[in-house]
């Protein structure tokens, strides 16, 4: 195997990686501060190039991203506004330099505890596809992040996209990221929130938390209390001792535990309350 | 194109030239050190301690000697006898401490280089490196920090003093304030990193390095390798943010000296970013207690401020600004008090306003604390113990414009009608606030040598060993050169940052114009008296230029600072052109000061803190270029943003390392981060200080604005901050 | 980006057994060792060290380079190609200084494999004046606003700066200041870079 090779499909993509251990490379903005003092000794599968990981479709099973889509594609895609919280999250991942770069699949597959593209992506019951030599399989993503740094994907599997089912496309959805300075900071905490409404009425309520547990995770109780509401009545409905005990919040340099779940549970108010304007407007 | 940005001036010096240097630095053509070439260079890459005390026992190069394209490693048992043991700057010497580069088997603290793996590319390099085993032995415990239970402090006598009795007056007063403040260890993180490389030829070294004092290292590479100094040059023509890092003599220079001896090629090091957490010094944390006593009306009779500041075990490193936080208010009783604690760590060093930063954070907040316990406006506590002599000494100020700082600043802020009571102001869900402080900084100056060139096409060429760090020096000392000959300044060059040029003053202590710019004003009044032309009145040379039927007009001239030792102008010519001034003079003081207001904001329930407003006003002796010095002092004003909100370098106890040793954890402010920030320059004639009047800009933007900071957000919602760096947790 | 750039040696084609998209779209774009016009994939022990042979295009010349495989872009720029302008600020995404535009957008040649970016358009800092040496709008505002103090991260910020006003993300200063956070300037000189980057996004116009 030579030291880098840059694959022109799938095939050959998985291929090249059932020929030992080698590293998978698709934006590269996560491998290098990941690889500890920068030294690779392993070869190179540059997956940029695989036409199977790009672009975002809209078919039969819903909205098809394609892991290989860079962050800036993302947030310059038309998509339905369900997918609001997505795009601004986007927006998000780190400066425009690593957008343009970084790919939603490289972020899912680093499976950083912080990482912005999950929350939005809970709340819009994101699906993986992963491809091995053995076919495909699809995962739910809120099962293939097992914990920080670590997910379902086996070593000879890629993953290939990002699914989000029809049913979870209704609605609006809007992310909303805290930390200790205005921008380009790993977060203390970051929610996304998607509501469906209909006549009026909470019909659909998902809400997601990052980077306050070691992975992002769907709060099913506060959505729960949500249901049969008026949009404008959904933030006061956020009770904070419920969001920390669904959290079992970090505790580490960047913010206490106690902090972060009165944090989640602001930020959760404020894009109900984001979301709720929308609807009065 | 049109400067909006900054108005108009008349003559020379005073107006907002452009940068001298600034299309190569749009076009990416200004060398950086690791910016040029040289033919045949060799790569190389630290390997650094990651204990933080004990010993080397063994290292095992087998794998990384077999990796292919490593030449050469360094550690302590192969590189023989070639670096001396040095005093440190502290102990009268060049280096920024004082181990011995790679000279034991010790382990002074976490990060300490203990090999240098040199190779064919930076690739092989960094992989040896990595695969370099490191065996260590009776590796202790360290002492990370203050917060140590096992850290003892040691007073620092010489720093301390007292005037009047502190302990009746605090004891008998009306109104005190007592309490304690900490700020954290913070590093400068120029966004060049320490590069060097070195090339021999025929005996000669050369060596391009970032450096605030280009003759600091080439004086102290000689003593360190016991050549002659006449045998080494180094150049640093441009810098990529020193901001202290840069001032003086690391342990890498030597240890590529030797490396590209040793293998005959010329050698490059970059650390890396991390590794420049211990390559270079850094602010060390300090602790406070201050102690303040004052009658109803505001007057300050006692004040007691003692500090406490970390440091190594090789070095005994203390900033102690308590020499001036004592000397800014009239106060009949005055105690003042330095310790240091020992830690195992590198050896602390310079930050821009390396001891105000900390020491004006303490002094401020709590003059704020006390105006709110006699609910006294904050701006009308400081115009009553307003003072032209400072109160230790009874020495008169040079010149003092503080109030009209806080007058001009407070008005500019819309400062007037400020709610007393704290936690009033509101904007939606969030608190607003509303704060002030005392920005200061002391003058410096020091012995410095130029040469200037005249030719008979009407050319100037200026030549000073002084640097360009950003500051805008090219660009001033054109100026300077310019109105003193009366020539356009386009006719001017100006060359700096080597030493086979005049001798000039370390850039560090905001010093560098006030120190350079009088000797190239003395290397013009030569050239002037041997045309005839009387000196100290504007003049066109050219005529009698033309007149004398000279090509060239060729003057060299050293000028000594006001307050150095008599036979100091020697030292210049071995690096030791330390700046001198502040409050270290027989006969005066001096400083540099302003004031700061800022507005915050904090978030009802998630506490975030924002800051809309900065307005600095400040009044510094003479600008010679207000465009540069604008930029000085908005940069420093936004270093003060990220001193009070953000930047921290946190410490692991368990081995004393820095968690944090990278530029997205370590938080320097972002663009996104700074709203609107303005700097407005009083005018201020100081004919005392130094033949060009000017007080330096570097580092007093910097100075109050955490104070200020920490004043507001008790103002916005009642919560005193007593420490650095506010965090939201502290407003829950 | 031109295909025709990253044409290079086809491999053994000794591999099947796809369970899905079992046609071979082509040829995978192996880069060839140096030395060594062919290589497979059958080759025993990686050897992620070995030297390849790369051409870089930049500022629209191109440029035939021996480089590490783990070489990155700003280090092939700077080591081998002989433009220094890119900067290594932290050579892990966190500063910015070494923003290059790369098929006109604006990506950081530290976390880019120089045999990455074959095939691609790399513009730095040098390839944007006029041949005649007229600054670019953008050069000149920075000098006009006074844009910079050490000059050290202003090649990143002003690549950056040209592809904000690109994106369209240089319509108000709000806008600005949160799309050129990439960039990290330690001296600080942001409020002049955002006047700067508002003055040349009018000039660039068009």
């Amino acid at each position: 195997m030579t030291p880098y090779s840059r694959p022109a499909s799938l095939p050959e993509t998985l291929f090249l990686l059932a020929q030992g251990q080698p590293l998978l490379l698709a934006g590269g903005t996560d491998v290098y501060p990941a690889t500890q003092a920068q030294w690779l000794t392993r070869p190179v599968i540059d997956i940029s190039a695989v036409p199977e990981l790009h672009g975002i479709t809209r078919g039969p099973d819903g909205l098809r991203i394609g892991a290989g889509t860079t962050w800036a594609a993302i947030a310059a895609a038309a998509l339905p506004p369900a997918c609001n919280a997505l795009q601004q999250a986007a927006q998000e991942v780190g400066g425009r330099q690593i957008q343009n770069a970084g790919t939603i699949g490289g972020n899912l597959c680093n499976a950083s505890p912080a990482a912005d593209g999950v929350p939005p992506l809970l709340v819009l019951d994101a699906v993986i596809e992963l491809a091995s030599p053995r076919g495909l399989r699809r995962v739910a993503l809120a099962d293939f992040l097992t914990g920080p740094r670590q997910t379902l994907r086996a070593a000879d599997e890629v993953m290939v996209a990002v699914i989000v089912p029809d049913a979870a496309l209704s609605g609006a959805s809007h992310f909303v990221k805290l930390g200790a300075r205005a921008y380009l900071v790993i977060s203390i905490a970051m929610v996304a929130v998607r509501l469906l409404v209909v006549a009026g009425r909470v019909q659909q309520a998902a809400l997601a938390v990052g980077a306050c547990s070691a992975v992002a995770r769907r709060l099913p109780g506060a959505e729960q209390a949500l249901l049969g509401l008026a949009p404008q009545e959904t933030a006061a409905a956020i009770d904070a001792a419920q969001v920390a005990a669904a959290l079992a919040p970090l505790d580490d340099l960047r913010a206490t535990a106690v902090y972060r779940a009165e944090a989640a549970a602001e930020l959760l108010r404020r894009a109900l309350a984001t979301l709720a304007q929308d609807h009065a407007g | 194109m049109t400067d909006t940005l900054f108005p108009a001036a008349t003559g020379t010096m005073g107006q907002p030239e452009r940068r001298y240097e600034a299309r190569e630095k749009v076009t990416g053509s200004a060398a950086y050190a690791s910016d040029v070439k040289l033919a045949r260079t060799a790569h190389a890459y630290l390997v650094t301690s990651s204990i933080g005390r004990g010993r080397l026992q063994s290292f095992d190069l087998t794998a990384a000697r077999a990796l292919p394209g490593v030449i050469d490693i360094l550690t302590h048992e192969t590189i023989g006898d070639e670096i001396r043991q040095t005093p440190s700057i502290y102990g009268g010497g060049y280096m920024a401490d004082t181990l011995r580069p790679l000279g034991s088997a010790e382990i002074a603290h976490w990060g300490q280089p203990v090999a240098m793996v040199v190779a064919e590319t930076y690739e092989a390099a960094r992989e040896a490196a990595n695969l370099v085993v490191v065996s260590y032995a009776a590796e202790v415990a360290p002492v990370a920090g203050m917060g140590s239970s096992v850290a003892t402090g040691q007073a620092l006598d010489p720093m301390g003093f007292a005037v009047g009795d502190f302990d009746t007056a605090y004891r008998t007063a009306n109104v005190t304030v007592d309490a304690n403040y900490t700020t954290p260890a913070q590093h400068q993180n120029p966004m060049e990193l320490f590069a060097t490389q070195c090339v021999w030829e025929a005996g000669r070294l050369t060596v391009h390095e970032p450096s605030q004092y280009v003759n600091n290292v080439k004086f102290g590479l000689a003593a360190q390798l016991g050549l002659d100094p006449s045998r080494i040059r180094v150049i640093s023509t441009y810098v990529g943010g020193a901001f202290g890092a840069k001032g003086f003599l690391t342990h890498r220079t030597a240890l590529v000296a030797v490396a590209a001896r040793r293998i005959g090629r010329p050698v490059k090091l970059v650390p890396t970013r991390a590794q420049g957490f211990t390559v270079s010094g850094y602010r060390a944390e300090t602790r406070h207690h201050v102690q303040l006593a004052a009658t109803q009306d505001g007057r300050l009779t006692a004040l007691r401020h003692e500090g406490w500041e970390v440091t190594s075990r090789a070095d005994t490193v203390a900033m102690g600004a308590v020499s001036m936080t004592a000397r800014l208010y009239a106060c009949p009783n005055i105690t003042a008090r330095v310790n240091v604690v020992a830690a195992d760590r590198s050896t602390p060093g310079f930050m821009r306003a390396p001891g105000e930063m900390p020491y004006a954070f303490a002094m401020e907040t709590a003059l704020d604390e006390l105006a709110h316990k006699l609910q006294m406006d904050p701006v009308a506590l400081r115009r009553v113990n307003d003072t032209q002599t400072e109160p230790v000494g009874g020495l008169p100020y040079t010149s003092r414009s503080l109030m009209l700082c806080f007058d001009t600043a407070a008005a500019a802020f819309g400062w007037q009608g400020r709610p007393s009571e704290p936690a009033t102001m509101r904007d939606g869900d969030w608190q607003v606030g509303w704060g002030c402080a005392t920005a200061f900084y002391p003058t410096h100056a020091g012995n410095s040598a130029a040469r200037v060139r005249l030719s008979a096409d009407g050319r100037v060429h200026v030549e000073s060993a002084g640097h360009e760090l950003g500051q805008g020096m090219y660009t001033m000392m054109a100026q300077v050169a310019a109105e003193e000959l009366g020539v356009p300044i386009a006719q001017v060059t100006v060359a700096l940052g080597d030493t086979d040029l005049p001798p000039a003053v370390v850039a560090g202590g905001s010093s560098s114009t006030a120190s350079v710019a009088p000797a190239i004003m003395a290397a013009c009044d030569a050239i002037r008296r041997r045309l005839g032309i009387a000196t100290g009145v504007p003049a066109d040379v050219m005529p009698a230029m033309e007149a004398s039927g000279l090509g060239t007009i060729e003057e060299f001239t050293e000028v000594r600072a006001h307050g150095t030792a008599p036979d100091s102008l020697r030292g210049l010519y071995r690096g030791m052109a330390l700046p001198a001034g502040g409050v270290h003079l027989p006969d005066r003081v001096q400083f540099a000061l302003g004031a700061q207001f800022v507005e915050v904001r904090v978030h009802r329930r998630t506490r975030e803190i924002r800051v809309p407003r900065v307005i600095g006003a400040f009044a510094a002796g003479r600008i010679i270029n207000p465009r540069t010095a604008h930029g000085q002092l908005v940069g420093g004003m936004i270093w003060g943003i990220g001193s009070a909100l953000h930047e921290h370098s946190e410490i692991d106890t368990r081995n004393a390392s820095y968690i944090n040793a990278n530029l997205a954890d370590y938080l320097v402010p972002v663009n996104a981060d700074v709203a609107d920030v303005q700097a407005i320059m009083v005018e201020e004639e100081d004919r005392l200080v130094n033949r060009a009047g000017v007080k330096g800009v570097g580092e007093i933007g910097v100075v109050g604005v955490a104070a200020a900071i920490s004043n507001a957000i008790f103002h916005a919602t009642g919560i005193r901050v007593r420490d650095l760096p506010i965090r939201i947790e502290h407003l829950m | 980006m031109s295909d025709s750039e990253r044409k290079t040696e086809p491999v053994s084609k000794r591999r099947r057994n796809f369970l899905i998209g079992s046609a071979m779209t082509g040829v995978v774009p192996v880069i060839g060792w140096a030395g060594q016009a062919q290589a497979t994939t059958q080759a025993a022990p990686v050897d992620a060290r070995a030297a390849l042979n790369v051409a870089l295009r930049v500022n629209g010349r191109l440029h035939q380079v021996q480089v590490d495989a783990r070489m990155t872009l700003l280090d092939a720029l700077r080591e081998e190609i002989g433009l220094t302008g890119a900067k290594k600020g932290c050579d892990h995404g966190q500063c910015g200084a070494c923003t290059v535009l790369v098929d006109g957008r604006r990506e950081l040649a530290c976390l880019t494999l120089a045999v990455a970016a074959q095939g691609r358009e790399v513009v730095t800092i040098e390839g944007l004046a006029a041949p005649d040496g007229t600054l670019h709008p953008m050069q000149e505002a920075f000098v006009a606003q006074d844009a910079f103090q050490c000059g050290y991260c202003t090649p990143g910020q002003i690549l950056s700066a040209i592809s904000c006003v690109h994106e369209g993300h240089a319509t108000s200063p709000d806008q600005v200041r949160e799309y050129m956070s990439g960039n990290l300037c330690r001296c600080a000189a942001y409020p002049n870079i955002v006047a700067a980057v508002l003055q040349a996004s009018q000039q660039m116009g068009d």
